[in-house]
C-alpha cells in the first residue's frame, strides 16, 4: 500500500512497483484532468506540481511523490493563482479541443507563482515544452499577461 | 419566409413533455423509425434529442456534430439560441450519441469534416430554434386567450406586452410539447442578430479549465480492461507467431490474443499492459509487407511526371499555350507523410455483451463507426449504441475511411467479453499509418510577351484519400472535390487553358485525410510557382495574382487588404522579408502575408498577417481561433515528416515528429471582411497558405526556392537541398 496526498487529501492505494505517478492518478484514482499525451516527457500534456514544482508525471515514479504535495488539474482552482488562471484561460477562450490544458495551466500556474508578471522570455522559457496540436499559443501567452498584468 | 430544403425535411423534429415538466424537442426520420426503436424507450438513452428546455428555464443542445477543438459545441448551440430567443446564460451542451437523425442535411451522414460543420448546419439548427420558439409563444398564446401575433419573446421569455405579463419558456414547456411544430418558421434577418456574430465564451471552456471535461481516454466502466495493439513493424506483414504464454506471465496482464491486423495485450491499466507489451516477441511474414524507402517512392514519383496521369480539368488548349508561349516554366516538389498527431491518442471504450454493445468514442464521423462495430460484432444497429465523447484532436485521424479505432476494437470485445478501453500509444499513433500521403506535384506554366499567364498544367502523384464507396459517397454529395488535384484544378486565377492530371499510386501505407487534404500540398506549390511566374513576368507577387482575378471579386479584396494590412506596398524594414500567399476553398477566401528573418540558416516567423472573408461569422472570436490553428498547424506540417525506410516508419513521438512550439509561434494577425454571405469553411483556411508565403519570403531573403518539404528542422533551421 501506498500513500500519496493528492490535492491535500492522503490516498491509500496499491499500486504496481515503478508504475509512474500519471497512471496512478488516471487508472487508480480516476483523477482524470491529467492527461496522457506522449508518455516521455516530450508533451507536457501531464504535467502536474509536487511540492509546487512543475513535473511531468509520465515520467515521474509515484514512489517519489510518498511524503509530498501532489497537486493536479482538480485541486489547482483551490489555490488562488490556480483561479486566476483558469478565470482567464475561460474568459479568452484559450481552448480549443483542450487536451493539452490541464497541463499548459499547471506549466502557467507554477511560472506565475514564481514571477507573479512575467517577460514573453520567461513564458518562452516556461511553456515551450508544452505542446499544443490546436496551436494555441498565443492565447495561452495573452493569458498568462493578463494575469501578470492584473497582479501588478 | 425561409422554406425547409429538400435535405432538411429528411428529418423532422417532434414534441414531448419531460417527465416531471419541461420539452424535448427531437429528430425523427419518416423511414428510419424502427432503428432505435429498442434504445428509444429507454429513458436515459435518448438517441435523438435536440434541445432539453427544463422547467427551472434551463436549455440543454444537443450537438451532432464532433468537438474536435473547433467550437461547435459553442457555434451551433448559439444558432439554435438565437433564433429560439434563448438566454444565453442559460443554455449548456451535451453531445449526440449517434443515430441517422443526427445526419448532417448536406452529407447525409454524421462526418465531421471537410470543413462542412457549420456551412451544412447553418439554416437547419436556426430553423430548428425557429420552430420550437413558436410553439412556446402558442402556447403562452392560449394560456392568456390572446392572439399569437400579439406576443413576443426575450431572454427565455414570451411577453405580452399590452397586457404587461410575461412567462418564461421553462413555465410554457409542458403545454408548449403538446402543440405541433411549424414546418417553415420564420427566421430573422441577419441584422436582428443578438447571438450570432458575437464573441461568446466557449459552452466547453469552464470544463476544459479544470481537468472535469470528458474525452473518451477519461472514461472507466466498472470492472474495465486496458487493451493495446502491437501492430507490424512494416505496413502489410502477416503474423506468424507469438509467445502469449510469456507475456501473460508479465504482471497485470489478463490476456494476449491476436485480432486482425495485430495482437492484443489486456491487462488491468495503461502501464502494466505497455510494460506486458515490450515482452511480445512476434514473428512476422513480411512476404507482402511494405519494403520501399521514401526516396524509392519519391523516384517512383519522379518517373510518373514525364507521364499522361488521369484528367482531373481541362479547360483550352494547354500544349497549344505552351507551344505558343514566350517563357515557360517548371517546377517539381516533394511533399512527404505528415501524422495528424491529434494531443489526445486514438482510444475506444467498448462494452460487448453478447446481445448488444456500447461504444463510447471521440471520432469525427460516429454514424460510419457505429455501423462498422454493428457489422463485426454481427449485431443489428439499434442493438449498438454509440456514445460520442469529447476529441482531443482530431485533424482527420478520427475518421478514417475504414474506422480502423472502431473496428479493432470491436473484433477485441468480440474474443475479450468485458468492458475494454483500447487505447493508442503516441508511438502506436505516430507509427501507425492513416497519414496525410506524400506526394509529388509538377506544374508548368507558360506566360506570354506582356506576362499574362496563358497555361498551367499541373501533374500531381500521390495516394488517393478518396477510396472506398463511402468516400466516394460522400465527395459526391457535398460537390467538393477534396481528391488529389484540389487547388489546383479550381485554382481562383483566370487560367485561359489550365490541365490537372493525377497519378494514382497504390502501396501497403494507408493515407487518409488530414486537415486541408491535398490543399496541404497542392497550394504550396502552386503559390510558391505563381511567384516564379511573377518574377519571370518581372511583376510583384500581389500585382501579379490580382492581375489575374478579373472575375474573383472575394478573392480580390482578400489580397488588397492583406496587403494593405502589411504595408505590403512600402519597402520592408531591413533584415525582414515578406511573402504572400493566396487561397480559395470551401467557399472561403483567404489572403496572407508572412515576414521573416534569418539568421544563417535559421529562419524567425515574426508576423503572420491575414485576411478573411468566410461569410458571416457564428462566433467571430472562435472563427479567429481556428484561423490561429492552422497557421500553426501549417507551420508544423513544414517542420515534420513521416519518412520510410525498408517499409519501416522512422518517427516514433515528438522528439523526431516535431511541432511548432509556443517560442517559435509568430505574431498573427487575422483581420475578416464583413460579409452578409453565408458561412464558409474555416476549420482547414489557415492551414495551407502560410508555408508557401514562407517559402516566398525564404526566396526574398536568400534567392533559393524551396521545393522540398519538410524546409525547416524542429530549431527551424532551414534544410539544405
Ligand atoms: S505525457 Fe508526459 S510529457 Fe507527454
Ligand atoms: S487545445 Fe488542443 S492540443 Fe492544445
Amino acid at each position: 500500500m501506498t500513500e500519496l496526498t493528492i490535492n491535500g487529501l492522503k490516498v491509500t492505494v496499491e499500486i504496481p512497483d515503478g508504475i509512474p505517478l500519471l497512471w496512478v492518478l488516471r487508472d487508480y484514482l480516476h483523477l482524470t484532468g491529467t492527461k496522457y499525451g506522449c508518455g516521455s516527457g516530450f508533451c507536457g500534456s501531464c504535467t502536474v506540481h509536487v511540492d509546487g514544482e512543475p513535473q511531468r508525471s509520465c515520467i515521474y515514479s509515484a514512489s517519489n511523490a510518498i511524503g509530498r504535495e501532489i497537486t493536479t488539474i482538480e485541486g489547482i482552482g483551490q489555490t488562488p493563482m490556480g483561479e486566476k488562471v483558469q478565470k482567464a484561460w475561460t474568459e479568452q477562450n484559450v481552448h480549443q479541443c483542450g487536451y493539452c490544458q490541464s497541463g499548459q495551466i499547471m506549466s502557467a500556474v507554477a511560472l506565475l507563482n514564481d514571477n507573479p508578471n512575467p517577460s514573453d522570455d520567461a513564458i518562452d522559457e516556461a511553456m515551450s515544452d508544452n505542446l499544443c496540436r490546436c496551436g494555441v499559443y498565443n492565447r495561452i501567452r495573452n493569458a498568462i499577461h493578463s494575469v501578470g498584468e492584473s497582479s501588478q | 419566409m425561409t422554406h425547409l430544403s429538400p435535405a432538411s425535411r429528411r428529418t423532422f423534429l417532434k414534441l414531448s413533455a419531460l417527465a416531471g415538466g419541461g420539452l424535448l424537442a427531437a429528430w425523427h426520420m419518416p423511414l428510419a423509425a424502427v432503428e432505435d426503436s429498442s434504445a428509444a424507450v429507454d429513458g436515459v438513452y435518448q438517441p435523438n434529442a435536440f434541445v432539453r428546455i427544463n422547467p427551472d428555464n434551463r436549455i440543454t443542445i444537443i450537438t451532432a456534430a464532433a468537438e474536435i477543438g473547433q467550437g461547435t459545441l459553442t457555434a451551433i448551440p448559439m444558432l439554435v439560441a438565437e433564433e429560439l430567443d434563448a438566454d444565453w446564460d442559460l443554455v449548456s451542451w451535451e453531445l449526440a450519441n449517434s443515430t441517422r437523425e443526427y445526419n448532417n442535411p448536406k452529407t447525409f451522414t454524421q462526418l465531421t469534416a471537410g470543413s462542412t460543420t457549420i456551412s451544412s448546419l447553418y439554416q437547419q439548427q436556426r430553423q430548428a430554434g425557429a420552430a420550437v420558439r413558436a410553439v412556446l409563444i402558442k402556447a403562452a398564446a392560449r394560456k392568456w386567450g390572446v392572439s399569437a401575433s400579439l406576443l413576443e419573446t426575450n431572454l427565455s421569455r414570451v411577453i405580452d406586452r399590452i397586457n404587461n405579463r410575461s412567462a418564461t419558456y421553462g413555465e410554457l414547456a409542458s403545454d408548449a410539447a403538446r402543440i405541433s411544430l411549424p414546418r417553415s418558421p420564420t427566421l430573422k434577418k441577419p441584422s436582428e442578430f443578438t447571438i450570432i456574430g458575437k464573441p461568446k465564451i466557449r459552452l466547453d471552456g469552464v470544463q476544459k479549465s479544470n481537468g472535469s471535461a470528458k474525452y473518451g481516454f477519461d472514461l472507466y466502466l466498472p470492472g474495465m480492461l486496458t487493451a493495446m495493439v502491437r501492430r507490424p513493424p512494416k505496413f502489410g506483414a502477416k503474423l506468424v507467431s507469438f509467445n502469449a504464454d510469456e507475456v501473460k506471465m508479465s504482471p497485470g496482464i489478463v490476456d494476449v490474443v491476436e485480432i486482425p491486423g495485430g495482437i492484443a495485450v489486456v491487462g488491468t491499466d495503461f502501464w502494466s499492459v505497455r510494460q506486458g507489451r515490450e515482452k511480445l516477441r512476434p514473428v512476422w511474414d513480411y512476404g507482402q509487407a511494405a519494403s520501399f524507402s521514401s526516396e524509392d517512392q519519391y523516384s517512383l514519383y519522379d518517373s510518373l511526371m514525364d507521364k499522361r496521369g488521369t484528367l482531373r480539368k481541362n479547360t483550352g488548349l494547354v500544349a497549344l499555350a505552351q507551344l505558343r508561349a514566350d517563357q515557360t516554366l517548371e517546377s517539381t516538389f516533394r511533399f512527404p507523410y505528415l501524422a495528424h498527431a491529434p494531443m489526445e491518442p486514438l482510444n475506444v471504450v467498448i462494452d460487448y455483451r453478447g446481445r448488444e454493445c456500447d461504444i463510447w468514442c471521440g471520432t469525427q464521423w460516429p454514424d460510419a463507426d457505429r455501423a462498422a462495430a454493428s457489422s463485426v460484432l454481427d449485431l443489428p444497429i439499434g442493438r449498438v449504441k454509440f456514445h460520442t465523447m469529447l476529441s482531443g484532436g482530431g485533424f482527420g485521424r478520427r475518421g478514417t475511411m475504414d474506422q480502423d479505432f472502431v473496428r479493432e476494437a470491436a473484433h477485441l470485445a468480440k474474443i475479450i467479453r468485458k468492458p475494454l478501453k483500447l487505447v493508442w500509444t503516441r508511438e502506436d499513433d505516430i507509427k501507425g499509418g492513416y497519414y496525410r500521403p506524400s506526394a509529388v506535384v509538377r506544374l508548368k506554366g507558360s506566360l506570354n510577351k506582356r506576362g499574362q499567364v496563358t497555361s498551367i498544367l499541373g501533374r500531381i502523384a500521390s495516394q488517393s484519400v478518396a477510396i472506398g464507396p463511402l468516400m466516394e459517397a460522400f465527395i459526391t454529395l457535398i460537390g467538393e472535390d477534396v481528391r488529389t488535384a484540389q487547388g489546383i484544378r479550381d485554382i481562383p486565377y483566370d487560367i485561359p487553358n489550365l490541365r490537372a492530371e493525377v497519378h494514382y499510386e497504390k502501396n501497403e501505407v494507408p493515407v487518409n485525410w488530414m486537415r486541408s487534404v491535398a490543399n496541404s500540398f497542392n497550394i504550396f506549390a502552386l503559390e510558391t510557382f505563381i511567384d516564379e511566374l511573377a518574377e519571370a513576368a518581372e511583376q510583384d507577387p500581389y500585382e501579379f495574382r490580382r492581375n489575374m482575378l478579373g472575375s474573383n471579386r472575394r478573392c480580390r479584396a482578400v489580397l488588397d487588404v492583406v496587403t494593405d494590412l502589411a504595408s505590403w506596398a512600402s519597402p520592408a524594414p531591413a533584415g525582414i522579408y515578406r511573402g504572400i500567399a493566396l487561397l480559395n476553398s470551401y467557399n472561403s477566401f483567404i489572403a496572407q502575408v508572412v515576414e521573416i528573418g534569418l539568421d544563417g540558416n535559421q529562419v524567425m516567423v515574426h508576423r503572420v498577417v491575414s485576411a478573411v472573408d468566410c461569410g458571416i461569422t457564428v462566433n467571430p472570436d472562435l472563427v479567429k481561433a481556428q484561423i490561429e490553428s492552422g497557421i500553426v498547424f501549417g507551420l508544423s506540417s513544414a517542420m515534420g515528416e513521416i519518412s520510410i525506410k525498408n517499409g519501416e516508419v522512422e518517427q516514433s513521438n515528438f522528439h523526431n515528429y516535431p511541432i511548432l512550439k509556443i517560442y517559435q509561434t509568430p505574431a498573427i494577425e487575422t483581420h475578416f471582411l464583413s460579409s452578409d454571405e453565408s458561412p464558409g469553411g474555416v476549420g482547414e483556411l489557415g492551414v495551407p497558405c502560410v508555408a508557401p508565403a514562407l517559402a516566398n519570403a525564404v526566396y526574398q531573403a536568400t534567392g533559393e526556392r524551396i521545393k522540398s518539404l519538410p524546409m525547416f528542422d524542429k530549431d527551424l533551421v532551414l534544410r539544405q537541398t
